[in-house]
């Protein structure tokens, strides 16, 4: 290897650096419509890939024509239809092959190859295993779109993802939204972290704080009033930042996440102790719910919904935050209503709850920040 | 409101599929291809098959991903940047990795824009192999793109110890970056007239002191550009001749710029310089209305493959093509934070200045400071858009 031909190389890097070199690189379309047990297909694959695979121009003299591409038809069949496999329920449907035509893609001609699959029964689940060209060229990619049962899918078939599974069944409407408004109900119960924050708002709710500390409220109306506004803005703010994550739109790294939500858990705690924030705690609310909704990107991400059907699983399961909250508000709300005169319920209640809370948040701080395990510090 | 938003991006999905067409005749001549007397394609092809047959021998897998690379570069087929990644595919996700191997795959990733993935490389390779000039040379590229001139310089001072033009070629761009325009200038005649160094080194070392002088309004810089495009090897080198039509154009020689961006229509790069340039002197004429649908299906194509985005491609068609200024201020924003060369100071600013918007040029401006910049351009776009500001403060 000399050093002259390496520092050669350099220079396809160098010189002002413009931005790129743009031929584009290879891609195929397939196109694949599911009717029944019938798969009716469109491969166009680029004329410049094919002669890279079976040689176009047998004559060698530059220039592809028509002709030489339809004698090479079976040569084309045979590099191109085995990397492709369709299978339903399993099973691998029969392909046969139609016209061989030419078809124009924004970077020249590409050979539209139709085919016809046959699966063994009607095809509810198809999965598409595509291998075209990886082997030589990794930078390749299969565009593919397919349409079942009246909607359209797309997707990029590559060298770390060569297999697309689709299935006929999106669920039922009506289940779907029980099935979320439940899991977003018992989302408020299956993450501690998020019980407890809302738990650190909850018990001072039935006081009100003066000069000389903590007494207790007077209306009741508006002691729940308030309450139902720091719940709702905390779920309005969680559905935003949730839907985001959901939709890929936001995505945070979950370290970093939940380390936030743990400090929010402080401060709400230590909010409880020491006067921080006392009016607007709706606000402050919001802006911890956004925190708290991002960290549960994994909740509803890749469930591969349609749109309008993740739209309602979003809708349903964010009822279920609020509703869930609302519930356990509701059932905390009367006994601590009793309570507030006592003064056992500030000091044993209260003080030390809050306490314990702080304590737990920055344990998970430390542990998530640091990434600190129980079992190394035992 | 997400969901309104994430249907619209739904209809944006492009169609993606052509119309189908039987050709006329039989002798319809499809796709122009390399003749079977090339002797480059047909070794290519040979050292490709060899290979297949032995996926693990280092030497000839390098050594076919090397040409395929320079094939690449030559015949701007881009294919030939996946076939040399093809022939590494071998040392992918290995711990132990040949440094040959890290140096062409850092090659690949800086093409593809992945500097980071590069960079890694990279650094593997030098820290075990100082003098390893490859890997010097496309770090210092790497970190002259993205604004780190004092490692560029560190890395370009090795190479200048072991070949001189190549290394002071190398220096040139980072020091003339760094307040030291003029004497990078100054070296560079020294040695472009002690005629050292090989055809490479030359072309580029000719290149940087166009590209040097039109920063610093140099009455010279039409000649460099001219020396330049003379130097053997200059015929395949895209880069330089877009930079030449760019420069023709802002000399308000519209019609040469035109013809010069011609003959590299089929990039898009190309493309977007020859739009400019006929669109500059006629908006309406003939052919300029398929060319930018011939521009808008080849980017949305690209998107379509997924992968990184070339913001700095889009934004440039967004401004002069589709004369769109905020949205391409804002794509030029988010090539600004991936590379920091004059023209991607240049096309933000540019951009800024068409929106109105002279709160965006606040990171060139840092930039421009903290490196002492000289560029004539940038601050003749910058007084504009103070002009703007102004103006715009005066209204309110």
């Amino acid at each position: 290897m000399k050093p002259f031909t390496w520092l050669g190389l350099a220079l396809l890097l160098c010189i002002s650096a413009a931005p790129l070199w743009a031929h584009k690189p290879s891609d195929s379309y397939l196109q694949l419509t599911v009717e029944k047990s019938q798969v009716e297909g469109r491969w166009d694959v680029a004329l410049r890939d094919l002669h890279e695979l079976v040689g176009l121009d047998p004559d060698g003299n530059g220039e592809v024509t028509w002709q030489e591409v339809r004698d090479s038809r079976s040569a084309i069949i045979a590099a191109t239809l085995p990397r492709l496999t369709l299978r339903s329920a399993g099973a691998v449907c029969d392909v046969a092959t139609g016209a061989l035509r030419i078809a124009e893609h924004s970077d020249g001609l590409y050979a539209a190859l139709a085919f016809d699959g046959q699966c063994a029964a009607p095809v509810e689940q198809l999965s598409v295993h595509y291998d075209l060209l990886f082997d030589i060229d990794p930078s390749h990619r299969g565009l593919l779109r397919l349409e079942l049962g009246g909607r359209t899918y797309s997707t990029i078939l590559q060298p770390t993802a060569r297999q697309f599974d689709v299935s006929l069944e999106q669920p039922a409407l009506g289940p779907l939204f029980w099935t979320y408004l439940r899991q977003g109900a018992w989302h408020i119960w299956a993450g501690f972290d998020h019980l407890l924050f809302l738990l650190c708002l909850l018990l001072p709710a039935v006081l009100q704080r003066r000069q000389e500390g903590w007494v207790a409220a007077t209306d009741a109306r508006r002691a729940t009033m308030e309450l139902v506004a720091i719940i709702t803005a905390f779920t309005v703010a969680h559905a935003l930042s949730l839907s985001a994550a959901a939709l890929d739109w936001l995505q945070l790294p979950t370290r970093w996440v939940e380390t936030a939500v743990a400090a929010t858990i402080i401060f709400a705690a230590l909010n409880n102790l020491l006067p921080l924030v006392q009016r607007r705690l709706w606000m402050v609310a919001f802006f911890f719910g956004l925190i708290h909704g991002a960290g549960y990107a994994g909740v509803l991400a890749g469930l591969g919904f349609d749109a309008p059907t993740l739209a309602l699983a979003l809708l349903a399961f964010n009822l279920g935050v609020e509703g869930g909250q609302i519930l356990i508000a509701a059932a905390c709300l009367p006994f601590a209503w009793m309570a507030r005169h006592q003064p056992l319920y500030r000091h044993l209640v209260v003080v030390p709850g809050s306490a314990l809370a702080i304590l737990l948040g920055s344990w998970w701080l430390a542990q998530r920040l640091f990434h600190i395990r129980l079992e190394t510090l035992l | 409101m997400p969901f309104c938003l994430f249907l619209l991006l739904l209809l944006l999905l492009p169609a993606g599929h052509a119309s189908v067409f039987v050709p006329d005749a039989a002798d319809t001549v499809l796709l122009r291809v390399a003749p079977s007397d090339n002797a480059e394609v047909q070794r290519l092809r040979q050292m490709r098959a060899a290979l297949a047959e032995a996926p693990g021998r280092i030497e000839m897998a390098t050594a076919f991903a090397q040409a395929a690379i320079a094939h690449a570069r030559r015949s701007q087929d881009a294919r030939w940047y996946g076939y040399a990644e093809g022939a590494l595919r071998h040392w992918q996700g290995r711990e132990r990795v040949p440094a040959e191997v890290r140096v062409l795959r850092a090659t690949l990733a800086q093409h593809d824009h992945r500097f980071a993935a590069a960079l890694q490389d990279l650094d593997q390779v030098l820290a075990q192999q100082p003098q390893h000039l490859q890997a010097r040379l496309t770090r210092a590229v790497i970190h002259s793109v993205q604004g780190r001139y004092a490692q560029a310089i560190t890395d370009c001072n090795v190479v200048r110890r072991y070949r001189v033009l190549m290394g002071v070629a190398c220096l040139a761009t980072p020091r003339s970056l760094s307040g030291e325009a003029e004497q990078a200038l100054r070296m560079l005649h020294t040695h472009l007239a002690l005629a050292e160094g090989d055809d490479e080194a030359r072309l580029w070392a000719r290149s940087a002191r166009a590209d040097i002088g039109w920063r610093l309004g140099s009455a010279e810089t039409e000649i460099w550009f001219r020396e330049a495009l003379d130097s053997a090897g200059a015929r395949h080198d895209m880069a330089l001749h877009l930079q030449y039509a760019d420069f023709l154009l802002s000399q308000g020689r519209v019609a040469e710029a035109a013809e010069v961006a011609r003959a590299w229509e089929d990039s898009n790069e190309g493309l977007i310089l020859s739009l400019r340039a006929r669109m500059r002197s006629n908006a309406e004429a003939p052919g300029i209305a398929q060319d930018r649908r011939r521009l808008e299906a080849r980017l949305e194509a690209e998107r379509a493959r997924g992968g990184a985005r070339h913001f700095g491609t889009e934004a440039a068609a967004a401004l002069y093509v589709w004369q769109q200024p905020a949205r391409a201020l804002w794509l030029a924003q988010r090539n600004w934070v991936v590379q920091k060369t004059p023209s991607d100071a240049r096309l933000l600013l540019r951009a800024a200045v068409d929106s109105g918007q002279s709160d965006a040029a606040v990171p060139v401006r840092d930039w421009l400071r903290e490196n002492a910049v000289q560029d004539q351009r940038l601050q003749a776009l910058l007084a504009q858009l103070g002009q703007t500001a102004k103006s715009q403060a005066e209204d309110t």
